[in-house]
């Protein structure tokens, strides 16, 4: 096929399209001999160009964006788990990891309740597996930065392009069962937590970050204080030895190396809680605009999103077989009730099949065979609908100033030969 | 006084440190005043993160004044901020080719293009 032919035979529709910004590239890579991405074998992305840069104790072909602090994403490709293994589990990271996360040292450690509350309490790791009832959810905990790479003009902060998601199996006890032990008094609002990380100033009386969540969150069924990931003990880049997760919102609501947890009577406004940190703008508005901060609010539940884990971009596969593709969905407001799937633009969709989440706020796997009509170079548009009917964008949702909640459907290159 | 401490030391301590301060991750392009952004930047954090932004000088401007309002960055004088603004303009300006390394991910690059609202 010569150049000019790749893109001839398109409605003018769709030739606009990839005029748009992709056309370069597209042509570009169909004349070469591998097709679209010159460094990427088809299927999956091999481990050998997922390697890790810096310092990462106990990760594995993760990408890291920062090393200090410590911030990496998965490859999309090495998401294909039903159950992210630790080592492919992304981290956010806001400060230093504590020396005792890295020890394994429980040596002084102990969670403080207090606050609004009738009692204060004062647990050790013991008081909280004896005294509460023990829960085992699969979570998905996804960075509200995820997609940030992808606004224009450019968002401030790391650069997470899909990867600031993972869903683990965390062992923990529900927070509502400690919050009621000690009493939740009427007159509390929200819940701030403070973890052990080090303010990268070093100055103790900094926080690297303290957020939290409005009261009912807290008190949710789902909101737990977890001390295993996968079946260990959390990892030091998460969070050792307690975090906490408040599924479907920011990972950020979710603390780490967790020694307190204050029950505020007004919303809580402690570091990364004020400004415009996890906030977006209350209005939609253009690309570029200034937002005073009081235009803006804080973000509560993440988006529906989607991803395909299988194959990875720029494959090529043969007219005549079924290309199978597989990936995950999962929304902040509770299930996905459908994935589809576009080979034509948009034009016309697929449904895929969709399994159940293990458990609420657990991603759901989905599964498609697709048989393209003729050779030639398709984009795979991976579209999820949540239990609300809301659906993945088409392309990248409100620009903010920070870059939050991207959760534009994710596109694949595939190129069909005969 | 202690901020002329702090200034001395970046200055003098900071020169010294700066090769060594590079990120594997995210480098600093070769251009003046580089060194006082080496000095003045990496003692909390890598260049990772100044390597992976790209903003214009006024948001850079305000970068700067948040690193010393909320996260315990010294004062420096005027003209060392002239420098190093002039320099985190011209390296990490909105309108990189290079932009973020986001962007350049093989696996990533159809979802990302410009906003084509936005020229
Ligand atoms: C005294 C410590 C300190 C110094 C010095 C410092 N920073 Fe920071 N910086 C921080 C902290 C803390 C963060 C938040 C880290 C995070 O969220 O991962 C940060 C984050 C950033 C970010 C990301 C901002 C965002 O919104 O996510 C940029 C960009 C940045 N710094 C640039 C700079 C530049 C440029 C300088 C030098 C002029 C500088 N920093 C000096 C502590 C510092």
């Amino acid at each position: 096929m010569t150049r000019t032919e790749a893109t001839q035979d398109l409605p003018d529709s769709r030739r606009q399209f990839l005029s748009h910004g992709g056309k370069a590239a597209l042509i570009a890579a169909l004349g070469a001999p591998v097709p679209f991405i010159d460094n990427l074998a088809p299927g999956v992305m091999p481990e050998a160009l997922a390697q890790v840069v810096g310092e990462a104790k106990g990760k594995r072909g993760i990408r890291v964006l920062n090393d200090r602090p410590f911030n990496a994403e998965t490859p999309v490709t090495l998401l294909d788990d039903d159950i992210t293994p630790n080592e492919r589990h992304f981290v956010r990271n806001n400060g230093i990891v504590p020396e005792r996360a890295w020890k394994k040292d429980l040596k002084g450690w102990s969670l403080q309740i207090d606050g609004e509350v009738g009692k204060e309490l004062n647990l050790s790791m013991s008081d909280l597996k004896a005294r509460f009832k023990s829960v085992r959810r699969t979570l998905v905990i996804e960075c509200g930065g995820n997609g940030r790479a992808g606004y224009d003009p450019p968002a401030k902060g790391n650069q997470w392009t899909l990867g600031a998601v993972g869903c683990a199996e965390y062992e923990g006890v529900r927070l509502r069962d400690v919050l009621n032990a000690a009493g939740v008094k009427k007159s509390a609002v929200y819940i701030g937590y403070y973890g052990e990380d080090i303010h990268l100033s070093r100055d103790p009386r900094k926080q690297p970050i303290s957020r939290g969540v409005p009261i009912a969150k807290a008190l949710d069924e789902h909101t737990i204080l977890a001390w295993s990931m996968n079946g260990e003990p959390l990892p030091a880049y998460h969070g050792f030895p307690l975090r906490l997760v408040c599924p479907g919102w920011p990972g950020s609501t979710g603390g780490k190396w967790l020694k307190r947890i204050w029950v505020r009577d007004q919303v809580h406004d402690g570091t990364k809680m004020t400004g415009t940190a996890y906030r977006v703008p209350r209005h939609p508005v253009a690309p570029g605009t200034d937002v005073a901060e009081e235009d803006m609010e804080i973000i509560h539940e993440m988006p529906v999103k989607s991803i395909i884990t299988r194959p990875g971009t720029g494959i090529e596969t043969p007219l005549a077989k079924q290309l199978a593709l597989r990936g995950h969905a999962w929304s902040g407001w509770g299930d996905v009730k459908a994935m589809d799937l576009s080979i034509d633009f948009g034009a016309t969709w697929i449904s895929a099949k969709l399994g159940a989440p293990r458990n609420p706020y657990a991603w759901q796997r989905w599964n498609v065979q697709i048989k393209f009509p003729k050779p030639g170079y398709y984009e795979v548009w991976a579209r999820a609908t949540d239990n609300r009917g809301h659906m993945q964008p088409m392309l990248v949702p409100g620009w903010n100033p920070k870059g939050y909640l991207n959760n534009a459907m994710q596109r694949i290159a595939v190129k069909v030969v005969a | 006084m202690k901020h002329f401490l702090l200034v001395a030391w970046v200055l003098v301590g900071g020169r010294v440190l700066a090769a060594d301060n590079e990120s594997a991750i995210g480098q600093l392009k070769n251009l003046p005043g580089k060194a006082l952004v080496q000095a003045n930047c990496i003692p909390c954090h890598s260049t990772a993160i100044i390597a992976a932004n790209h903003l214009t000088r006024r948001q850079w401007d305000e970068t700067i004044t948040v690193m010393q309002k909320k996260n315990g960055m010294w004062t420096i004088p005027a003209p060392m901020r002239k420098q190093i603004l002039d320099y985190l303009e011209k390296a990490q300006r909105p309108a990189d080719a290079g932009l973020a390394r986001g962007k350049k991910t093989p696996w990533a690059r159809p979802l990302y293009r410009a906003n084509p609202l936005w020229k």
